[in-house]
């Protein structure tokens, strides 16, 4: 298909209630003709998104961002070609919601519904404003994945490395949390650790002989916590200086993985490295600069979508739902239409070596 | 009028299409869960099977609760994405007034519904016999206590009992219940919906329970 397609995309797996429009023409450029994000404020009290809380957000919402989305491009009275859905991996009531706003788009047009999974969403975000040619390595740092992904093109993603418990979003939240910081915890320890000691806490520097490019978060939340109860009552001081330690206990951590992942990187003759970081906890200054520094040692290009794109969107969304559509073609409705959200679905569906988050319902992500 | 109803609050996933009070097409099934998957492909399956196209819908009735939470927000989120595609005028439908709908009664009765909420609680309502007006607030209660409740608030009038609460409210009263008949029926919805004005907002969920959530303590 070398047509220009617009294609609607919906987002609901976490706090976001999202929708966007994106016309791919037939050349591979894309414009996004709308992208809007509606952040619920109702987690704030319970120091985390609750999963039914954000569920029943969602679909009180989904409908007017959608609407919203389609104002903003022009598009109330059709000429959308595609819906395309986060189908998973995520909070299961929230992509219940944007699934079933989805389908009764696509029933009621006549156009194909495409499921989306989320992390593809993201490995993919960095191409809706950058020109970033395959091959890249993904690093995706949000809070509720740490992945090192290779990235070769649409679809064909081999997933290097992830967490083995926290993600690193979570490890801020929890130690904002830990230390009545508020949340979002990214934003809230970044703002702390300005007037902080970074290197007051010799906290651990977790998995630091061992091979691979796996991530460990929980044994840093656990010394933040240890570290936090020996000198409870806390002055604003011991939390600048505890958030300070922790951001750059992270930052490192994230980068030592990625420099692993980086050194074994098979880069294509006459190409250059190209590092991607998307997912939310991109936007933390620390993190930025330590993988800047790395970047630069290593004479790699750094790309990092701009906020808005980085955080969960629906942009992302569409654009991964129009790069199937072209690859693949229409998938058939009355197939797509029966489709279960997965809160379970790992981007790279056979990885090789060791699984995370394992039982009986399969690997997390 | 042509009417669109869905319910998949409970334990069916049911789907109509009635024109001017004529069913034209009717599926119901019963399904525990797994709402998500099965509600769109059977709303295509009425629409087919009564020669119909969305374009066509003038209205859509749809149950907004109580019930199931995740089976509430199912129906809900398709109804009103159907109308984000098209503009179409919805209608929302409580469970209890659904079930009570569909039941028959006799001169000077009234109608209890009793749906069971899970977690040792019932989710109740009590409706006039004839006009089908509420006769007082819903309510999610232990089963005896809610018992007691609709047995006062019937203030001695007859009262025919319908929902799958019943067996855990009044045990003595199962002579002729039966379980066939304790969901939302598709075809009730729609004449619900098509009798009254078109709501003027989007029907919000009605779960009669809140979120289970605490909110966070100091952790030091």
């Amino acid at each position: 298909m070398n047509d220009t397609i617009t294609i609607l995309g919906i987002e609901t797996s976490c706090d976001e209630t999202a929708a966007a429009v994106l016309r791919r023409h037939g050349d591979g450029t894309t414009e996004i003709l709308s992208n809007i994000i509606h952040t619920q404020d109702d987690h704030a009290a319970f120091g985390g998104v609750v999963p039914e809380i954000a569920a029943r957000a969602h679909v009180e919402k989904a409908d007017q961002v959608v609407t919203r989305a389609l104002e903003e491009a022009g598009m109330t009275d059709g000429g959308i070609d595609a819906v395309a859905a986060t189908s998973g991996p995520g909070l299961i009531g929230g992509v219940m919601v944007g699934m079933m706003t989805a389908k009764a788009y696509a029933l009621s047009r006549a156009i194909p519904f495409i499921p989306v999974n989320h992390l593809e969403g993201h490995a993919l975000s960095a191409r809706l404003t950058e020109d970033c040619p395959f091959p890249y390595l993904l690093l995706l740092v949000s809070g509720g994945h740490t992945q090192l992904l290779r990235v070769d093109g649409v679809g064909r993603y081999a997933r290097l490395g992830t967490t083995i418990d926290d993600a690193a979003g979570e490890a801020f939240d929890k130690t904002a949390k830990l230390l009545g910081l508020g949340q979002p915890g990214g934003p809230k320890v970044q703002a702390a650790a300005e007037t902080g000691d970074a290197t007051r806490f010799d906290l651990p520097r977790p998995l630091l002989k061992r091979p691979g490019y796996d991530f460990s978060f929980s044994g840093l939340k656990t010394a933040v916590r240890l570290a936090a109860e020996e000198l409870a009552p806390l002055s604003d001081q011991d939390i600048a200086d505890i958030c300070a330690s922790f951001q750059r206990a992270a930052a490192k951590h994230l980068a030592a993985r990625t420099e692993r992942a980086m050194t074994d990187f098979e880069i294509p003759a006459g190409d250059t490295g190209r590092l991607v970081i998307a997912g939310g906890v991109a936007a933390n200054t620390e993190i930025r600069a330590a993988l800047t520094a790395l970047v630069d040692s290593k004479g790699w290009t750094l790309l990092v979508p701009p906020s808005k794109y980085c955080t969960d969107n629906a942009a992302m969304i569409a654009l991964a739902g129009a790069e199937h559509l072209v690859a693949e073609g229409a998938p058939p409705l009355a197939e797509t239409l029966a489709l279960a959200p997965r809160a379970r679905w790992p981007l790279d569906e056979n990885p090789e070596g060791r699984r995370h988050g394992g039982g009986k319902k399969g690997p997390k992500a | 009028m042509i009417v669109l109803s869905i319910d998949t609050c409970l334990q069916a996933c049911s789907a109509a299409i009635v024109k001017d009070g004529a069913p034209l097409a009717v599926r119901s099934e019963a399904r525990e869960k797994g709402h998500a998957e099965r509600l769109a492909p059977l709303v295509a399956e009425v629409l087919d099977a009564a020669g119909t196209n969305p374009a066509q819908i003038t209205r859509i009735g749809v149950t907004t609760g109580p019930g199931s939470f995740t089976g509430v927000r199912v129906g809900l989120a398709f109804a009103r994405g159907l109308a984000v595609a098209r503009p179409v005028e919805l209608v929302g439908i409580s469970t209890l007034e659904a079930i009570a709908a569909g039941v028959t009664v006799h001169d000077g009765a009234v109608r209890g519904v009793l749906i069971d909420g899970r977690r040792g609680q019932v989710y109740g309502q009590l409706f006039d016999g004839a006009s089908l007006m509420p006769l007082a607030e819903p309510f999610v209660e232990n089963p005896d206590i809610a018992a007691t409740l609709l047995r006062d608030q019937a203030a001695g009038r007859d009262l025919v009992l319908a929902g799958t609460g019943v067996p855990l409210a009044f045990p003595d009263r199962m002579d002729d219940f039966d379980w066939a008949t304790q969901q939302p029926d598709a075809v009730v919805i729609a004449s619900l919906s098509a009798a009254r004005p078109a709501d003027a907002e989007p029907p919000a969920a009605f779960y009669l329970r809140p979120p289970d959530a605490k909110p966070a303590r100091p952790m030091l």
